[in-house]
């Protein structure tokens, strides 16, 4: 490691976080609670445009839009956050970490265990952080070459479409559940069986939901509304799965060892979450559809601080990068996932 | 009702929340402020301060609560700079009152290093909207053929003058009032004097802790009175011993909380699902708990994940990260970096 003053670098960042969470209150819940308005006005004006089609086949694209909008919004800004625990200060039973659950097939509290401890503890440490790669895709020099590498950009495309199954699967570390791969340190409290019936009856709604019952109660229509909530459904993975791959796969995020990572001071922690992560610039609203993915690097910094407040830390934790020589990733949206698509294409060859 | 059930299983099957009505509550919100699952609005009408930093609220609840009995108390949850803070608070006007009036009285003690009331006046302006739950408890009037005899110390007032007002005209039988206050912060002594004028089998003795030395002296034993008793906790202690030597029914409520000093080596009760364990002071809880082995999870350890976060229903914590101390009502808490400094009851 470069020679920097962890301490000094842990005290920069942690008043930057005490000032800012002084500063949490109102603002912040009417903001939040806003979102949410937004969501469910989006959620329910798409699903009745959706069986406007046949008056109009426009109005069915604005309704596949504005539903795709309202999930992502739920999924991004809403859920991610919600369930990090940032807004559980309010004491609202309606957006706490512990009970929220969110519209995508993965089941929500098993994603609340295994993201905020398993990705977010141990960051792009290989061999801890099984969301680098998803175990998929092979994007260091950390992991062997292996012949399905050829088509590893393949497999990231179909990764992409199908991105909500790919969470659920990943999160419920259904390759140890079903298949019986064992692998110490990560014995959750949780036995496989929960594992398992969680994942089956969250996808099953899902499916139900999207599928079965609001086409069904369009009846005459049932096509127009199944197909709607296909694309919604669409749209939503490939948005989340490209904002996600821009956050930690740019070809500028460093991976760790394990053996560097041990005793840790807070300074060193900070540090690997800086280097692990990118960010991607963009106007106001972008922010807000990302779910704030769009600040990466200070959401890994404080995952707990209300999204609310990241565009406004954002530039006082890159001064402190700056001050101690420390690189901070950033850049637009074209120039962050071009990166991502060259470090896939790139590390599929030896 | 059968639609209500239809449309909570439907949003907890397909719409993600316990219920319809919290699924749509953000929109409620906009037409209703504070319009909120599981909760009745209520308005206020009217707040005044008393003397000895007491604040009188009154209150219009909506129109579906339903009346209290005489004694018993509510939650009263107001959003104070976003966070919305639950406290319980017993009525202190009797149900006729609300009958007629559609209002309900809280006498509330504030206090200035609290972190509730000490912002009430400024959260509950007149007009504001806030939420209460419906009332219970169990401290209410047991038996109107028997002579009784109330002791309150300081606020334990308040469930007293619900019950005074409510039953004085259905006793015929000897009703005393034996109430504790420091020397300017009686409350309401007028509704008193009144109550007294109007019903000459009541009668009442307001005292000071300091004057009167023994808080029992005044209990006319050869009355065999039924006690009711509310107050802090060695208050009613010394009157509970004193019924049960003497043989006579007693009643108390409990409330408030006495803050010690935090000494590193002090122990707490705390009560888990409704068993009572014992922890102390010098570590965090999540380790404690994990050594009594019960079923906590255990994340990052170090307050980042809040895997172990668990509800706790009363009772202070110090946030080892922040050294801040946390509410004493209902509040989410990461068990990793909660060192325990009153008694606890926490909901795993």
């Amino acid at each position: 490691m470069k020679n920097i003053n962890f301490d000094q670098l842990a005290s920069d960042l942690d008043t930057i976080k005490m000032d800012t969470l002084g500063k949490v209150g109102q603002q912040d819940a009417d903001y939040i609670r806003a979102v949410v308005r937004k969501q469910r006005v989006c959620e329910w004006s798409g699903r009745i445009l959706l069986m406007l089609g046949f008056i109009q086949p426009l109005l069915w694209v604005a309704g596949v839009l504005l539903l795709a909008l309202a999930k992502i919004l739920d999924n991004m800004e809403i859920g991610h956050n919600v369930m990090h625990g940032q807004y559980d200060w309010m004491n609202d039973k309606q957006l706490n970490s512990q009970h929220f659950e969110w519209d995508i097939a993965c089941d929500g509290q098993s994603w609340h265990r295994v993201h905020n401890f398993e990705h977010h503890t141990y960051t792009n440490i290989i061999g801890k952080d099984r969301d680098f790669g998803y175990g998929l895709l092979r994007l260091s020099d950390d992991f062997k070459w292996r012949f399905k590498n050829v088509w590893q950009f393949f497999t990231y495309i179909n990764l992409s479409v199908l991105f909500q199954w790919g969470v659920s699967y990943h999160e419920l570390a259904a390759e140890r559940v079903f298949i019986g791969k064992k692998k110490e340190n990560r014995e959750g409290g949780v036995s496989h069986a929960t594992l398992k019936q969680r994942f089956f009856s969250k996808g099953a709604r899902q499916l139900i939901k999207d599928y079965a019952i609001f086409p069904l109660l369009a009846g005459p229509l049932f096509l127009w509304v199944l197909a709607g909530n296909l694309v919604a459904n669409l749209i939503r993975n490939l948005w989340t799965s490209t904002i996600i791959f821009c956050g930690h796969f740019t070809e500028e995020t460093e991976t760790f060892k394990e053996e560097d990572c041990v005793n840790e001071t807070q300074g060193q922690w900070y540090y690997r979450q800086v280097l692990g992560s990118s960010n991607i610039k963009g106007p106001h609203w972008f922010h807000v559809l990302t779910g704030h993915l769009s600040c990466q690097i200070e959401h890994h910094l404080f995952p707990d601080m209300p999204s609310s407040r990241y565009q406004e830390v954002a530039p006082q934790v890159q001064a402190v990068m700056q001050k101690h020589g420390i690189d901070y990733h950033t850049g637009g949206f074209f120039k962050q996932y071009s990166s991502v698509l060259k470090r896939i294409i790139r590390y599929s060859f030896k | 009702m059968m639609m209500t059930q239809v449309l909570n299983q439907f949003s907890k099957w397909f719409l993600h929340h316990q219920s319809f009505a919290g699924y749509i509550e953000p929109i409620m919100q906009t037409f209703k402020p504070a319009w909120r699952a599981n909760l009745f609005r209520a308005q206020v009408a009217e707040i005044n301060e008393l003397n000895g930093s007491f604040l009188s609220v009154l209150l219009k609840p909506s129109k579906h609560w339903q009346a209290h009995t005489a004694g018993q108390h509510i939650s009263l949850t107001v959003e104070i700079n976003g966070r919305l803070l639950t406290r319980v608070f017993t009525l202190a006007s009797s149900p006729e009152q609300f009958k007629t009036t559609g209002l309900v009285r809280l006498l509330i003690k504030t206090n200035e290093q609290g972190r509730f009331t000490r912002l009430l006046s400024g959260a509950l302006r007149v007009g504001e909207w806030c939420n209460i739950s419906a009332p219970t408890g169990e401290f209410v009037y047991k038996n109107t053929q028997k002579a009784a005899t109330f002791i309150a110390g300081g606020s334990g007032i308040t469930p007293m003058f619900a019950m005074l007002s409510e039953h004085l005209n259905t006793t015929s039988q000897k009703v005393s009032l034996i109430y504790f206050a420091k020397a300017t912060e009686h409350q309401c002594v007028d509704e008193l004097n009144k109550l007294a004028g109007d019903f000459s089998h009541f009668s009442f003795l307001l005292l000071t802790r300091e004057q009167s030395g023994d808080i029992t002296r005044n209990i006319n034993v050869w009355e065999n009175p039924d006690i009711y008793c509310c107050g802090p906790a060695g208050f009613m202690q010394t009157v509970s011993d004193f019924a049960i030597k003497h043989d006579l029914n007693y009643y108390q409520e409990a409330f408030g909380l006495a803050l010690p000093s935090l000494n590193d080596d002090s122990q707490f009760n705390v009560q888990v699902n409704s068993s009572g364990y014992v922890v102390s002071a010098n570590n965090a809880l999540l380790p404690q708990f994990e050594a009594k082995q019960l079923p906590v999870k255990r994340g990052c350890g170090i307050g980042i994940c809040h895997q172990c976060q668990c509800i706790k229903k009363s009772g202070v914590v110090r946030n080892l990260k922040t050294g801040e101390l946390s509410d004493n009502g209902e509040q989410l808490i990461q068990l990793c970096v909660s060192q325990p400094v009153s008694d606890l009851e926490l909901q795993l």
